[in-house]
């Protein structure tokens, strides 16, 4: 601009001071720097005591045979809840997915219950979560699980996982096939190709592994809001501010997740499942990831591997099931990782591909409990006093 | 790319350190060029064409408006040449439509194709930008801007470019000269309280309301007249946290950068006539058009009925505007009548002394929200439904959240207080503070990731 018309000139010389004034408004909300320290320590004080004394750990850890409820297996708080005090009371746990929770049997029929029953006393705590494969047990292992460091974990893998390129996250899969917990699995680096999210989830669920809070907010919303968001929730029970039923408590874990029935029953016919051979296997490099992170935090890793149902299994399905285990198993043995890998169960105590009924955890716990890598690796840290923790 | 989006989150710190870095040299200008250009750019790239048209268009226009003896000439190629692309890609699938309803109705077989055109996001705000430049130059109240970069960062700037406000080149052009200054710490901290209260508006209350609004307006017939008439209530404060949280946004993420863009919103619920409202609602665009088009056709300068007829022509094309629809006429038009009702109204002695101010603001807030039946409305036949609902149907239970409630009626008390003797209340530290740390807890806690567009954006 030059001064060539003075009235523009004018015009822009008022423009330039104004910008130097505080700006008009229409509210009284405008803060010096001092003003947002102190906003930003009042905001700061309140979401970290808040997510650290929100008592909402309750008493029903203290039952025994305890396991996350089902519909709180997303509430990855509540897990990191569940482990502190878990291994404040149990000397070790058991960490997997369904299989462990025990999709097709009650809290008092599961593996970690037949495992206390022939052990005498309550060693192990059911830290099953529902649909946790082996890449979502890589990120709650890292970003939930810091309380398990130094203890022992004995930790199932499902070989379902690897059963196909949809199962390996390799696909998208449709609907039900969906993959779960895509919070916990790799967001930025070794992200699964099935994965395609929007920068906001991703940024989300890192935001979300960092800071207690917001975990902390996902557990609220989970327990307070039956797993909706508040405003929408509103809509719904209008003249509500939370649900006066509601909280941890009131989710029931005795029950099955699915009635429990032998999977002929349910009209399951053998499958020709493809199977993903380890070394192109995404869940399974995962797993590795997950045992190396656990092994680093000091803890004392125990692999159960299987039993998958191969009687779900045609013929050559069965063949590629085990040209795959026996990669596994493998790998295992050269990395000095204790295992046991069962033989499979008898056809009818299977509610599905791999998830056994009751008598099918007994007779798993039995088989375990006899075998010599797993004896050998309890003796490595079994107490020398029973341990009477953990009973309600 | 909005401004509630994680992108923008990283987009905006980028761009801001950069600025910090070369807001002294040269280079200042063109960083925010190539922000803008980004910004824009980001949902469909080939759109930045398009502005780069306006802004070059304009940018001569200016020069040759100011050396041609040819003035009006020049001024009317360079308003037909920038409402060109508004015309085509905004009012032509209206255009079309109308005409083969017009031709179906005489029973003429003169049908066209209806076309599917994309409307580029703010293709309204920055033709009005652009072409309030250049009438001022044709006035002579502005010197043409000789900078080709300024002029671009006037056109562009990325915080005012897709829902405003609309800049005045006399306000926005003179902070850029002869170089913009850096910003300041307190700029920033300026800019983020700015922010925050936007954020709060959109995320907290705007997107709140809209999930009410959205489940009784997809289906109207369903519900009653009294959950229609809350709903339409709803919408009435949701479109004002939307739009006024968007420019609250705007206006801090420049004052940020240590420019100011002007005032859009004043507390418009509080007006005590429909011209007060007008003062108050959309202020850049109803002041735009008051300056460009109301007073070029006189104004009030030439009786009242010529008055009220350039009164009624400005606020249907204010309609015609925000979207090109029939019920958008309607609500201009409505808008219209109210005007011309309060103005009368205001004459009298009566209506000015003994009326209550909280009756005025009762009954411009009453119409306003009917107006706004005809602005949410999805087409004509689904506004009429909706009033005739509203009059004619029962009582039932409208499951309005009392959440939702609280809220507005908090913010409804803050804004008599904040325009009261009781100001200084709001203005103590302690409950500005207060107030800070409340919204962001708020917008932590119950603020949703997902992130709806901004209602205003559409124009």
């Amino acid at each position: 601009m030059t001064a060539r018309v003075s009235p523009a000139r004018e015009a822009t010389t008022e423009a330039a001071r104004q910008a130097a004034q505080p700006l008009p408004n229409s509210n009284s909300i405008r803060l010096s720097w001092r003003e947002w320290a102190i906003t930003a320590f009042v905001f700061l004080a309140v979401l970290v005591l808040l997510s650290m004394f929100w008592p909402a750990t309750g008493t029903q850890f203290v039952c025994a045979d305890y396991r996350l409820p089902s519909d709180l297996s997303s509430d990855y708080w509540m897990f990191r809840q569940w482990t502190r005090y878990g291994l404040a009371h149990y000397p070790a746990v058991i960490l997997g997915d369904s299989v462990i929770w025990g999709q097709y049997a009650k809290n008092d029929d599961t593996l970690s219950h037949h495992l206390n029953a022939l052990l005498g006393r309550t060693v192990f705590a059911n830290m099953g979560v529902d649909g946790l494969h082996p890449a979502a047990m890589e990120g709650m292992v890292t970003y939930y699980g810091g309380a398990l460091t130094d203890a022992p974990v004995l930790v199932h893998l499902n070989p379902l996982w690897l059963a196909s390129r949809e199962q390996d996250l390799q696909e998208a899969g449709q609907g039900e096939t969906r993959f779960n917990h895509p919070k916990l699995v790799a967001q930025v680096l070794h992200r699964p190709s099935a994965y395609h999210p929007t920068a906001t989830e991703v940024t989300t669920a890192l935001l979300e592994r960092q800071v207690p809070f917001l975990s902390w907010k996902e557990h609220l919303i989970a327990t307070y809001y039956g797993g909706m968001a508040p405003t929408e929730w509103s809509l719904e029970n209008p003249y509500m501010l939370v649900s006066e039923d509601r909280g941890p408590s009131s989710f029931s874990a005795e029950d099955p997740g699915s009635p429990p029935m032998p999977w002929r029953e349910r009209g399951i016919e053998p499958q020709d499942m493809p199977w993903i051979q380890p070394a192109d296997s995404y869940q399974w490099h995962a797993f590795q990831r997950t045992i190396r992170v656990l092994k680093s935090g000091g803890n004392r890793v125990f692999v159960l591997l299987g039993p998958f149902n191969i009687h779900a299994l045609t013929p050559a399905s069965q063949a590629r099931y085990q040209a795959a285990t026996a990669a596994m198993a493998k790998w295992l043995t050269r990395e000095h990782i204790p295992y046991y890998a069962p033989p499979v169960l008898p056809t009818d105590l299977y509610g599905d591909a791999s998830h056994p009924l009751g008598e099918g955890y007994r007779q798993l716990a039995e088989e375990l409990f006899s075998s010599p890598s797993f004896r050998e690796w309890r003796k490595s840290w079994a107490p020398d006093k029973p341990h009477t923790g953990g009973e309600a | 790319m909005l401004f509630h989006s994680w992108p923008f989150a990283v987009f905006g710190i980028v761009v801001y350190l950069g600025y910090l870095l070369l807001s002294r040299t040269r280079l200042g200008l063109l960083w925010l060029l190539a922000a803008s250009l980004f910004f824009y750019g980001w949902a469909g790239p080939r759109f930045v064409l398009l502005l780069l048209y306006v802004i070059a268009v304009n940018f001569a226009a200016g020069l040759m408006i100011e050396r041609s003896g040819r003035k009006k000439l020049w001024v009317a190629g360079t308003v037909m040449a920038t409402l060109a692309p508004l015309l085509y890609y905004k009012y032509g699938v209206f255009g079309v439509e109308s005409w083969n309803a017009a031709a179906a109705r005489l029973g003429m077989k003169l049908g066209l194709t209806v076309p599917t055109i994309l409307l580029p996001a703010g293709l309204s705000f920055l033709t009005f930008h652009a072409l309030g430049y250049s009438i001022d130059c044709y006035r002579s109240h502005l010197q043409a801007e000789r900078n080709p970069l300024r002029f671009a960062v006037f056109v562009a700037f990325f915080p005012k470019l897709l829902a405003g406000p609309i800049e005045r080149a006399s306000h926005f052009l003179g902070q850029l000269a002869p170089r913009p200054k850096r910003p300041t710490a307190t700029d920033l901290a300026e800019g983020m309280s700015l922010f925050v209260v936007g954020l709060f508006k959109k995320v907290a209350l705007a997107d709140y309301l809209s999930l009410y609004v959205d489940k009784v307006y997809s289906a109207p017939d369903s519900f009653d007249g009294l959950t229609l008439a809350l709903a339409t209530f709803a919408f009435g404060w949701k479109i004002y946290f939307d739009f006024s949280g968007y420019t609250d946004m705007a206006r801090g993420v420049a004052k940020a950068l240590g420019l100011g863009l002007a005032l859009n919103f004043n507390n418009p619920y509080l007006a005590t006539g429909l011209g007060d409202f007008w003062n108050r609602w959309h202020i850049s665009l109803s002041s735009w058009f008051k300056d460009y088009l109301y007073i070029p056709l006189g104004g009030n300068r030439k009786g009242t009925l010529r008055t009220y007829c350039n009164m009624l022509f400005t606020m249907v094309i204010s309609g015609l505007w925000h979207g090109a629809a029939w019920t958008f006429v309607i609500w201009g038009f409505l808008h219209a009548v109210g005007r011309f009702a309060t103005r009368e109204l205001e004459r009298t002695r009566l209506y000015r002394e003994r009326v209550p101010r909280l009756l005025k603001q009762l009954w411009v807030f009453l119409f306003v929200t009917f107006a706004w039946i005809f602005f949410r409305a999805a087409d004509l036949p689904q506004a009429l439904l909706i009033v005739k609902r509203i009059f004619t149907t029962g009582l039932a239970d409208p499951r309005f959240p009392a959440a939702m409630l609280v809220l507005c009626l908090l913010i409804w008390t803050y804004q008599h207080v904040y325009e009261s003797n009781a100001k200084h209340m709001l203005e103590w530290a302690p409950v500005r503070v207060g107030a800070t740390a409340y919204m962001l807890f708020h917008l932590v806690m119950f603020g949703s990731s997902g992130s709806q567009p901004f209602v205003y954006l559409q124009f």
